[in-house]
């Protein structure tokens, strides 16, 4: 008979989580950023400054190739324009461009953005609910897509048409309820009700203009393919109705954009990479929809219609980084830490809507703990991230907030604080400034003082 | 309007250039002179020639067969001329047999050609000549001896004699002058005949020696000619065959003499007729070694211009275009002759699929839709009828290969479609179940017929194409190339292509045609262009063009001089077939336009236009005359940018003469959307030549007002280009 052995003592121990992914989604904790596009962010904001926003053109032309490509191989007559309103500045703009991405823009402003880039009129297209009659007198001229929102533009159009003395080909804006996603019931012409069919019929009786396109765009960080793919077939039956009911042929559908980046969104409990699609699940959804929506036209001897992307976000979005500095630690009366950098809301619009990716460029020592990352405007409504873990920070150390490509370069404003440096690390390994930081000239530059007021003290 | 002695003298010259297949006034002239040795036989021919149009004229045959008519009624005269002297019956006999000569040839012509699509040649004169003899009784020579420094036996004068008896005028220098009409006619029609000859005249002194002279001796030259360089394609083949045509000539020559010998019948052209029929008639059912022209008849330059220029632009003969059988860029896995599968009878076809950075997949690329090129939608690269589908096979593991149960199952799950001319198209390795059309379907070119998969024996996701003759799985395989297309790599950017076979590794995309640009490159019948033209600093002069549309629909831009076939679309502009007199304008715009694609992402592409066009320098031409007889292309590149104002296109022309012998001539033009050509410019030697388009006007026709639109020239120096301009 054999004794019983005594188990031996094992100390107990603590074991790290080794990472992966979890029911959550990948784990974030001691994920450090030390280098945006192989360059070294203490290099980088040495050189240039905190906070810093830092572009990757290699990233950007990815980006846009990836999501072209997704198309490519899936319709055959692809226009891919940028929506300038996401990111407008040059060498963005520009970068796209040359990626063969046309103009897309919602304003004046941003029309003659384009233009002085270099942009030839017929490669842009005008959307937006506000164009000004001589903006639309320059588009019409130039030959650019306009795409009508409402009936006063539709009307001043034919009117800027016939002082031209000329016919302009436009396309309408059309909203509708896909089932998939929530309705933008505030631009363009309403499906359901039979505005849209009306203001269809009405452009085709015009003299002045011709209907050869349809526009749509149903919603932003649309997170479900299914509600492109619903778009797509609703635009095509839309189409068939509009070429049976008037003389009109349909040459192009602009679908919008709207799709999702890599973001999480607040609200949505699940991590981006879960719920965002790739390009090619978006390429899918909507070109199979195309492909049988189309197919009785084709057979009629139509040929397909050119298909219009505007894709912003999921284009810049992750092409771009904010480097921020901390200025100051403090305890809040509860107990959680807080932290002052010195970019916030001001400079990262989007920091509203998003709980951005936020690391430290080296994995700090100490204990996480939950911290409020505040910004440095002297405004209660400032902070970047309301509640995250990270270990104790040293004045100076540089936390990188990351996908901000999209919306912050547009949206910032100039707020207490000047709008800093944007660069973009070019496909060379070098590193180009593309705005340079504001000083007080630029901000003061439009301002008149009365000669009353010249002086701040003493009497006029 | 032409009066009717200047038609009818035009007549006359061209029948006699017409014996030698020439078109050119020299050669008419020469021809016209070598007959005129003799007097009566010039004036035989001449009477030949009104009769014959009189026929013409008076049955209104006038779009059938007239240059045969002609040409055989021609010779009919000039024979009777030249063979008897005219006494009484003479007389009323020539006018019939020439008669005869025309109503044989209208028959002849006919009938031959529904036969066998077989030229009548000069048949319809010999039958005719034939059907007098027994009233004309035996040949009585009826024009005089004529003095010649050699000896009548002496080789050259033998041979010379014998090309004046193609015109009925055996001498020497009616011989020299047929010699030198041909050597200004073709080089290498000139070098048939006198090979042709030797060739002949050697196999007559073994097989007849005693018959062997000037009026049988002249049917080997004509052989060799009508077989090695106007009927079929020259080259190698068809020299060849030219010779044998010349040897059987030969042998048809010395059995008609010992057949008819003391009888005093001429065999005149039948031993050439019977030989060239007899080899063009088997040509035309031969797969290789020569290609027969028989539809199309022309002097052996112009046929190998077109053969090069159509190999260059459309791809080698007998090879099918199809269109990419995909969307989008996609990459050739494996080419003609591949490492893998595509060898011996198998060696024509493609493997397509989708790479980034050396790797056809994302993530760990354990899963089938890891793979980039996996469910993507394949298209149908031609239309046709569906003739067989297999959509039920399950796709393969990355790396797995199904073990082979059935002789198909190695191509896994297909569609074949057979395309209008036959063949079959196979796209093969479908994934399970993307199938979308079945078989009886008829499809149109791009419609979405299935998925790309990875069932069959395929390691990886990956699309098969290739073709052959009929449906079943494992037959051979039959060249084609894709048409239209698009392949990049780093340093050239975007290259076009109308007729390529892409090699391994190469990117493929479907070149879309830009509705501007084909919209700038259109030129509708009745348009006309004007330019302003000067060489070097000279004072602008008025030039232009017009497009006109032939009887056989061809559309030809015509200046005052010269005009030159132009196509346009679906896929490019393209001009060819330069015809005319001198005209450096037109050469101009046929080089720097030659061949314009509608694709807007066409950055570069190469062409192969004829050397004619090149504004050579003498010792260059002599070179090319001297030793290239039948032409040759240049090489050309064009480069496309695109700017503000429209596109600007540099065309580089290389004319390689010998290694370490190049000439090159840059060219440029410019256009805009509206179809402006603002600019087309050559440089040569600090010599430029610049044209300016400075209207456009549309010639009236029945309900359809003429119209003219001034354009304003641009600036004389234009503006740079914008680099990046979108």
């Amino acid at each position: 008979m054999q004794a019983t052995m005594k188990k031996p003592w094992i100390t107990p121990t603590l074991v790290a989580h080794g990472g992966g992914l979890n029911k959550f989604g990948a784990t974030r904790h001691h994920q450090v950023t030390e280098r945006i596009a192989e360059v070294p962010v203490a290099d980088l904001a040495r050189r240039f400054g905190s906070p810093l926003f830092v572009l990757s053109e290699a990233r950007l032309r990815e980006n846009a190739a990836r999501l072209k490509a997704a198309f490519a191989h899936r319709w055959p007559k692809m226009v891919h324009a940028w929506s300038y309103k996401t990111n407008y500045l040059g060498a963005v703009c520009n970068t796209l461009h040359q990626e063969g991405y046309i103009a897309e823009v919602v304003s004046a402003f941003e029309y003659e953005k384009a233009r002085g880039l270099g942009v030839p009129g017929e490669r842009i297209v005008f959307n937006g609910p506000h164009k000004p009659r001589v903006a639309l007198e320059r588009a019409a001229r130039e030959g650019a897509r306009i795409h009508i929102d409402n009936l006063d533009e539709l009307y001043l159009l034919e009117e800027v048409a016939e002082g031209l003395d000329m016919t302009v080909p436009v396309a309408i804006r059309l909203n509708f309820d896909t089932g998939f996603s929530d309705p933008w019931s505030r631009f363009g012409f309403n499906l359901e009700s039979g505005q849209a069919l009306d203001a269809a019929r009405r452009v085709a009786d015009s003299p002045r203009l011709k209907l050869t396109g349809l526009h749509t765009h149903i919603g932003t960080f649309v997170t479900d393919p299914r509600a492109y793919a619903a778009a797509a077939g609703i635009l095509c039956a839309f189409m068939d109705t509009v070429e049976a009911e008037t003389r009109a042929v349909i040459e192009y559908l602009d679908m919008g954009g709207g799709f999702a980046s890599n973001n999480a969104l607040q609200g949505v409990y699940l991590p981006p990479e879960q719920i965002v699609p790739a390009p090619e699940q978006y390429a899918e959804a909507i070109c199979d929809a195309l492909m049988a929506g189309t197919r009785a036209r084709e057979a009629r001897g139509r040929a397909k219609p050119t298909l219009i992307l505007e894709t912003g976000r999921a284009v810049v979005d992750d092409a771009e980084w904010l480097i921020a500095g901390v200025v100051a630690n403090k305890r809040l009366p509860d107990g959680r830490r807080g932290v002052v950098l010195d970019a916030g809301v001001n400079v990262l619009f989007t920091a509203y809507w998003y709980h951005h990716d936020v690391r430290p460029v080296r994995w700090p020592d100490g204990i996480a703990e939950e911290t409020v990352l505040y910004g440095p405007l002297c405004m209660n409504i400032d902070i970047m991230r309301q509640s995250i873990q990270l270990p104790p920070l040293a004045l100076g150390d540089k936390l990188v907030f990351h996908p901000v490509g999209a919306y912050n370069n547009t949206q910032w404003m100039q707020f207490i604080e000047y709008r800093p440096a944007v660069v973009m690390v070019m496909r060379d390994g070098g590193v180009e400034v593309v705005r340079e930081r504001e000083d007080l000239a630029c901000v003061t530059r439009q301002e008149r003082i009365p000669a009353r007021l010249a002086q701040p003290f003493g009497k006029p | 309007m032409r009066t009717v002695p200047i038609r009818l003298a035009a007549g006359w010259l061209s029948a006699h250039a017409g014996v030698l297949y020439a078109e050119n006034r020299a050669a008419s002239l020469l021809c016209v002179a070598a007959s005129a040795l003799y007097p009566r036989v010039l004036l035989g021919g001449l009477a030949a020639l009104l009769l014959a149009q009189a026929w013409i004229l008076a049955l209104g045959l006038a779009n059938i067969a007239r240059p045969g008519i002609r040409i055989n009624a021609l010779l009919t005269g000039l024979a009777l001329a030249a063979l008897w002297a005219p006494d009484g019956a003479w007389w009323l006999i020539f006018p019939l047999a020439v008669s005869l000569g025309v109503l044989f040839s209208v028959t002849l012509g006919e009938w031959l050609w529904r036969a066998g699509s077989l030229p009548a040649l000069s048949l319809p004169f010999s039958l005719a000549v034939w059907a007098a003899l027994p009233v004309l009784g035996g040949m009585a020579p009826a024009i005089p001896e004529l003095p010649f420094p050699l000896a009548a036996d002496h080789p050259l004068s033998a041979f010379l004699s014998s090309l004046g008896w193609i015109f009925l005028s055996p001498h020497p220098v009616s011989g020299a002058l047929v010699l030198a009409a041909l050597l200004a006619t073709s080089r290498w029609l000139a070098l048939l005949a006198v090979a042709g000859y030797a060739v002949g005249q050697a196999a007559m002194s073994v097989l007849a020696p005693e018959s062997a002279g000037p009026g049988l001796a002249f049917n080997f030259p004509l052989a060799a000619m009508a077989v090695g360089g106007v009927y079929c394609l020259p080259g190698l083949g068809s020299f060849v065959l030219g010779m044998v045509a010349a040897l059987l000539a030969a042998l048809a020559a010395a059995a008609f003499a010992q057949v008819f010998l003391g009888s005093g019948a001429p065999a005149l052209s039948a031993p050439f007729v019977a030989a060239a029929l007899l080899i063009l008639a088997v040509a035309r059912h031969a797969r290789r070694g020569v290609t027969p022209m028989l539809a199309h008849p022309a002097l052996p330059e112009r046929h190998a211009e077109a053969a090069r220029l159509a190999e260059s632009r459309l791809g080698a003969p007998g090879s099918l275009p199809l269109a990419p059988p995909f969307l989008g860029q996609w990459q050739v896995y494996q080419g003609f002759d591949g490492a893998h599968t595509h060898r011996g009878p198998w060696r024509h076809a493609l493997d397509f699929f989708l790479s980034r950075e050396g790797k056809s997949y994302r993530g760990e690329g354990e899963r089938l839709d890891d793979y980039l090129c996996w469910g993507l939608p394949v298209v149908a690269p031609i239309a046709g009828e569906v003739v067989a589908v297999r959509d039920g096979l399950p796709d393969n593991s990355p790396g797995q290969v199904a073990s082979r149960v059935e002789q198909d199952a190695n191509w896994g799950n297909h569609v074949v479609i057979r395309a209008a001319s036959g063949p079959h198209v196979w796209l093969a390795h479908l994934r399970q179940g993307s199938v979308g059309v079945q078989a009886g379907a008829w499809v149109r070119l791009g419609e979405v017929v299935g998925a790309c998969g990875n069932s069959g024996r395929s390691p990886q996701p990956h699309l098969h194409l290739h073709v052959q003759p009929g449906p079943e799985a494992g037959e051979v395989s039959l060249p084609f190339h894709l048409d239209n297309i698009l392949t990049s790599d780093e340093a050239s950017g975007h290259r076009w292509h109308l007729a390529h076979v892409p090699g391994r590794g190469k990117s493929v995309a479907s070149a879309v045609p830009e509705t501007a640009l084909a919209r700038a490159l259109t030129l509708p019948v009745g348009r006309r262009l004007g330019f302003e033209v000067r060489a070097g600093a000279s004072e602008w002069r008025p030039w232009q063009v017009e497009a006109t549309l032939t009887l056989a629909g061809q559309v030809r831009l015509s200046s005052e001089h010269a005009d030159i076939a132009a196509v346009s679309g679906p896929h490019a502009f393209a001009l060819y077939d330069r015809r005319g007199g001198k005209d450096p304008w037109l050469d101009l715009f046929a080089l720097a336009l030659g061949l314009t694609p509608f694709a807007e992402a066409a950055e570069s592409w190469a062409d192969a236009p004829p050397a004619r066009l090149f504004p050579m320098r003498l010792p260059a031409r002599l070179f090319l005359w001297a030793f290239r007889p039948l032409g040759c292309s240049l090489a050309s590149r064009y480069r496309r940018s695109r700017a503000a104002w429209g596109w600007r296109q540099i065309g580089r022309h290389e004319l390689s003469l010998l290694p370490g012998w190049r000439e090159t001539l840059e060219t440029e033009a410019e256009f805009t959307p509206d179809g402006q050509f603002r600019r087309l410019a050559a440089r040569l030697d600090g010599l430029t030549l610049e044209m300016r388009q400075v209207f456009l006007a549309q010639k009236p026709d029945e309900g359809i007002p003429a119209w003219r639109v001034s354009m304003p020239p641009p600036p004389v120096s234009p503006p740079p280009l914008k680099g990046a301009t979108p």
